[in-house]
């Protein structure tokens, strides 16, 4: 069941990145739609997110930042080339 | 008609928003107005109290970590998100371990008029219940899906359960990690490799809490890393700030 509650609210905003005061009037609906527990469940306990394995670019730039030579974080070995 | 974000992503912005001023109050040390107050989350927000139920414990972090009375509008809003979602039938043990671990914040404050048990993470866990009475400690679910789990799993679930890696909180999440130190630091590296760095960060929280973590694994930098490349991300801001704080503290 879907209930719209519109407020009109004098809000400021502040902008995250330059911390700007906007005031701001405007009407506010807020969707009091009742949340699936289904969307609850998936925003508590989310998939894996698919991910580019074996990035060397930036796993060689983690390691150098170490500056200890973190095996753990160092690239993979090259793999032999054919031939 | 402008299309209207699905619910999904107005939660997802709604978490984004309370973890921003969570990791702002964390960095201000001061949180005026409560952390939901400035998130804009009121009493009749019902998915303002979701992103609380989302965001966790980790609400009232300010407070624990900073050893300052809770704002009572959070403690209130934290109240309310608990009742109103608890965990669903069928829900995962992640659902059930979050619940938990609100309810057994919310019994270490009660009775203390809002304050919290202070204590920094040098000195070592927090003082005792304040009440006999309220501080009988919430039936914990279990934790038998982690115990044997393959440590990429276990990296993903701590992940997840980030709001539970903080000292002097003993709980069987925390008690599973610490028996695995070393496949948490892999599962640390696994999600920096996979450039997943909401799950590093939350999975980076726990090696900051646990004893054994190989010193090889290179935490400082890796932790500054996945802040940085986490960008704009609240929530990777606040397990990274969270974590790097406690190395401090641990460090002091």
């Amino acid at each position: 069941m879907s209930v719209c509650v519109v407020m009109v609210n004098a809000r400021q905003y502040l902008d995250r990145k330059g911390m700007v005061a906007v005031a701001s009037v405007e009407p506010v609906t807020r969707d009091l739609t009742e949340l699936q527990d289904t969307e609850l469940e998936a925003a508590l306990n989310p998939m894996e997110a698919g991910g580019v394995f074996r990035d060397t670019r930036e796993c060689a730039a983690l390691a150098l930042a170490s500056g200890s030579g973190s095996l753990l974080l160092s690239p993979p070995t090259p793999r032999p080339k054919k031939g | 008609m402008t299309e209207q974000p699905s619910t999904s992503t107005r939660l997802t912005g709604a978490v984004q928003d309370l973890a921003f001023e969570v990791v702002s109050a964390l960095r201000s040390g001061d949180h005026v107005g409560g952390v939901c107050g400035g998130a804009g989350i009121g009493g009749d927000d019902g998915l303002g109290l979701a992103a609380v139920r989302v965001l966790g414990c980790d609400v009232l972090l300010p407070s624990v970590l900073l050893g300052r009375p809770a704002d009572h509008g959070d403690l209130s809003l934290f109240r309310q998100a608990v009742a109103a979602h608890p965990p669903a039938s069928g829900a995962s043990a992640v659902s059930a371990w979050s619940h938990w671990a609100m309810t057994d914040t919310l019994l270490r404050l009660a009775g203390t008029g809002g304050a919290v048990d202070t204590f920094s993470p040098a000195d070592g866990p927090a003082d005792g219940p304040a009440d006999a009475g309220e501080s009988a400690a919430a039936a914990e679910p279990g934790t038998g899906w982690l115990d044997d789990a393959p440590w990429q799993t276990l990296g993903h679930q701590l992940a997840v359960l980030a709001a539970l890696a903080v000292p002097g909180t003993g709980s069987g999440i925390a008690r599973v990690a610490a028996r695995r130190p070393v496949d948490v630091a892999r599962g640390f590296v696994r999600a920096v490799r996979r450039r997943d760095w909401l799950q590093a960060a939350g999975t980076g929280r726990w090696p900051a809490v646990l004893d054994g973590v190989p010193e090889t694994l290179g935490l400082d930098s890796g932790l500054a890393f996945v802040a940085q490349m986490g960008g704009d991300d609240a929530r990777v801001a606040l397990h990274t700030h969270v974590a790097r704080s406690l190395r401090a503290g641990a460090r002091a």
